[in-house]
């Protein structure tokens, strides 16, 4: 049995999945596993972590992959397989590393909105574009959450941006932003290019006024703080960023009134399938690891695999990761085919995917627990490569708002709940 | 109100002595621990190794554990139960890597310093290392664990694999092991408190098969190999690092042979962790109380007054209380052996397992939680939920051994329903 065998719907898989899956599978072998565990005490610095992201970014080419070919780009944004494909990815990076797969995937968070059919806007693409294709590790950031709380921003359908305290005042042909945020992935110095969430009337609800505005980071006016140190995900860089009078031209919002807030809002499912991604991949690996341990080691004179009680935890270890990769890619095949499931920030899609997502998150965090228990004195082994995944995934059940949101959202659409 | 009143125990059994100790290392834990976390965030090894010295030496817990006719605290009796848990308790709060360390070096010497079972002899040689005035890293313990595929003779305790073997030769025990994961401080400690399978007869090198037994290996031993320290989830106060024994010779009389000896560390430990993860769990607490006293959700109200947060802090709040209960409680049966029985036999060593089981589990369950309410601020480091999560992981993990929880659930399945075969 391989990782390969875990189920996943095989008839609705890109055509580019067997031949980019195992590009990013080499990368992934000769480039990060072999040097992961030393990850962690890099987490400032980045120097290990660097020369593989510019391998997969810049040297394999993946960072213009969602642009359209006329800017040269690999011109993904147009497939009907979008996010099947990206999930294949994000699978295979997040199987070495989820915070290298989370820093690589919030590359194109923002870029979804100007990149992806029917969004594509070719002004902004061209715009962006040669940032992006260059010998560099080219990175964004989608800049959401607020000292006050992310959770609010991300609960658009019921606060519509109410909460948002990052101005947007539009003055002459310019965008002028001041605000704050925490968090986003790729900030600390990484990200060239940030698409910052902002509001155009403090204190709004009405959809017209949120505003998604692209910011190169070198903008007079923004500064990004050092990285915070975390429990985990040292490859995914996090700080402060403070937005001074920045000006940016009027067309860098996405897409224009009204037509932001809907894509924002189709943001959070494309975050939450590479969420889901990025834990399958883990998964994959936990399984890689957990077969070989159990295999050799022994409890009562048995390999652990052959003793009933410990196999019924290898057994629904296995079985979860079966079950969340089919729908882990449900969600990403809801996204590519909004002909068949509805929009994709609409409510019926965003709900299920986040309760998708949630599902699949409190899957991953009991089972890696649960492996690390198997592993016993081992468990908590940096060399044993489990307890790093167990650091890492935590904050992918926690971010985009929490579990909770995730829980409200599916009361709010299967019950009618109307003030959730 | 503070966690400590706000959470039961059973103050009434906590004397008076205890409870200035109590009082002294919460002084120490405010004030050496807590109040310079963010100072040397990026320098936690130091924070850890200046506080533990004031704890071990100047509050005195190096030397709490020992008889006091060897220089020791006199800690050293089944009947001080409840007083270990409350000091554990005290010192988990601030680190529970520090918790820890002292729980494993409480553990390591149980098997003779504590009455009815103390070892004259044993403690007049081993008590000058720790009742001096020198700061020590403290006794290391290294159990049953994992066993190996290729390895056929194997002997076992209750299915877990002992990977040392002791046979006699000239009145000195033979010890032989390879990369040997202890539970704590293989990297430094002065002392080895090791579950072999002792044999009589053999020869060195040749694996004995024996019975489960206790010996104590002093840390400078000739013929001991130790690793390096390596990198682990949480604990950081405490270095460990794989240790082989190759033909070490200790005298006859650094074995514990006593039936119950070993189920007797494994009580211990538990108890201890249990402590250790009920004072995590206090200070977990506080942090969720500021927390969610001011953090607003929904644009208006507060989180603490959302029924859906509320009710998780209701399981949180649940978790403390349960697991500071079974605690208390296991510490009180331990003090009268004339009601429940010996503290070496089945029933108490499976209770013991029990609830370090489900104080541990139910301490990550409540860890989790709260992180959940946190957002981000409860996964980064600067707000110090994130340490007591990885601390109490890994205690969780060696408290298994290997393969989960099932090794335990055995032990109990043996002892309610009589199994044979498992
Ligand atoms: C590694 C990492 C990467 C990140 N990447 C990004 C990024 O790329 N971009 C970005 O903008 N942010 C990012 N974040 C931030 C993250 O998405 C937010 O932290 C998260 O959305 C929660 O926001 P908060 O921490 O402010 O918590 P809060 O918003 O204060 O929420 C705290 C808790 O309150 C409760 N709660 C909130 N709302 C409700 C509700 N309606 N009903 C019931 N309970 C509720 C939940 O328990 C929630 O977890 C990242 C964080 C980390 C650690």
């Amino acid at each position: 049995m391989t990782i390969d065998e875990f189920s996943r719907p095989e008839e609705y898989i890109s055509p580019l999945d067997k031949h980019l899956g195992s590009v990013i599978r080499q990368w992934a072998e000769e480039d990060v596993m072999p040097y992961r565990r030393r990850f962690d005490e890099d987490w400032k610095e980045h120097k290990i972590i660097e020369p593989a992201f510019k391998k997969l970014m810049a040297d394999l080419g993946l960072q213009m992959c969602l642009f359209p070919e006329e800017v040269g780009g690999w011109g993904l944004g147009h497939s009907n397989y979008t996010a099947t494909i990206s999930y294949r990815m994000f699978e295979e990076i997040g199987r070495a590393d989820t915070a290298m797969a989370v820093a690589f995937g919030v590359t194109f968070w923002p870029l979804t909105t100007i990149t992806v059919e029917p969004h594509v806007n070719i002004r902004l693409c061209k715009e962006f574009a040669p940032m992006f294709n260059t010998d560099k590790p080219c990175f964004s950031a989608l800049a959401m959450t607020e000292p006050q709380g992310g959770a609010d921003i991300e609960n658009i359908d019921l606060l519509k941006g109410r909460t948002i305290q990052t101005t947007a005042v539009l003055d002459g042909d310019e965008w002028v932003i001041n605000g704050h945020k925490l968090w986003p992935t790729n900030t600390g110095g990484v990200a060239d290019l940030l698409g910052v969430a902002c509001t155009t009337r403090s204190g709004s609800d009405d959809p017209n006024d949120f505003a998604l505005i692209f910011v190169p980071s070198t903008t007079k006016g923004v500064t990004q703080g050092g990285p915070y140190e975390k429990a985990g995900m040292a490859a995914d860089k996090n700080s402060d960023i403070w937005f001074e009078d920045v000006r940016v031209p009027g067309w860098y919002r996405a897409a224009g009134p009204g037509d932001d807030a809907r894509c924002f809002e189709e943001i959070i499912s494309w975050g939450q399938m590479g969420s889901s991604a990025f834990l399958t991949g883990a998964m994959m690996n936990l399984y890689e690891i957990l077969y070989k341990f159990c295999s050799e080691k022994t409890y009562n004179k048995k390999p652990l695999k052959e003793n009933d009680a410990i196999a019924a935890l290898l057994g629904r270890i296995a079985g979860d990761l079966d079950i969340c990769r089919v729908i882990g890619y449900q969600i990403a095949r809801m996204i590519d085919r909004p002909d068949i499931y509805g929009g994709r920030g609409s409510r019926q899609v965003i709900s299920k995917i986040r309760n998708f997502k949630e599902f699949i998150a409190d899957r991953a965090v009991e089972d890696f627990g649960k492996a690390m228990d198997i592993l016993g004195f081992y468990g908590a082994d940096r060399a044993w490569d489990i307890e790093k995944h167990w650091r890492d995934i935590k904050i992918i059940q926690l971010w985009m708002g929490g579990k909770q949101l995730c829980q409200m959202e599916a009361a709010r659409y299967f019950f009618d709940c109307k003030s959730l | 109100m503070k966690a400590d009143t706000l959470f039961f125990y059973p103050k009434e059994l906590i004397d008076k002595e205890t409870q200035s100790l109590a009082l002294s290392i919460r002084q120490w834990a405010d004030k050496e621990v807590i109040a310079n976390r963010l100072k040397f965030l990026e320098n936690y090894r130091q924070l850890v190794e200046n506080s533990r010295k004031k704890l071990a030496m100047d509050i005195g817990l190096q030397q709490m554990i020992w008889p006091e006719d060897y220089g020791g605290g006199g800690f050293n009796s089944y009947k001080r139960s409840i007083s270990i848990v409350r000091v554990l308790e005290e010192v988990g709060r601030a680190d529970p890597g520090i918790g820890f360390m002292f729980a494993a070096n409480f553990s390591s010497y149980a098997p003779m310093v504590m009455e009815p079972h103390i070892d004259k002899d044993l403690c007049a040689q081993f008590a000058p290392m720790f009742c001096g005035k020198e700061l020590k890293t403290g006794g290391s313990l290294i159990l049953p664990g994992a066993g190996d595929i290729d390895n056929k003779d194997e002997t076992l305790f209750l299915g877990r694999t002992i990977q040392v073997a002791a046979t006699l030769e000239d009145d000195e025990w033979v010890i032989n092991g390879k990369g040997l994961r202890p539970l704590n401080s293989g990297a430094s400690a002065e002392l080895f408190c090791i579950v072999c399978a002792s044999a009589y007869g053999g020869k060195g090198g040749k694996k004995a098969k024996g019975i489960p037994s206790i010996i104590y290996v002093p840390g400078d031993s000739k013929g001991i190999k130790r690793g390096k320290a390596f990198k682990k989830t949480g604990l950081h106060a405490d270095k460990n690092a794989d240790v082989s024994f190759n033909n070490v010779r200790v005298p006859k009389a650094y074995m514990v042979k006593r039936d119950g000896a070993v189920k007797g560390v494994y009580l211990w430990l538990n108890l201890c962790m249990s402590a250790t993860c009920i004072g995590s769990l206090m200070n977990v607490y506080e942090i969720i109380k500021d927390w969610v006293d001011v953090r607003v959700i929904k644009g208006k109200g507060l989180i603490k007054e959302n029924p859906l947060d509320a009710a998780v802090l209701a399981e949180i709040a649940e978790d403390i209380t349960l697991s500071r209960m079974l605690t208390y409680n296991l510490a009180n049966i331990m003090t009268k052996p004339e009601v429940y029985g010996s503290l070496e036999q089945d029933r108490v060593f499976a209770l013991a397992e029990m609830i370090g089981m489900r104080v541990a589990s139910s301490a990550l369950h409540a860890i989790n939680r709260t992180m959940e309410l946190m957002g981000s601020a409860g996964y980064a480091t600067e707000w110090n939920l994130e340490k007591h999560w990885r601390d109490v992981k890994t205690i969780q993990s060696y408290l298994c051994g290997i393969g989960a929880n099932v090794p335990v659930s055995m032990d109990i399945a043996r002892l309610f329903f009589d199994c044979k075969e498992i």
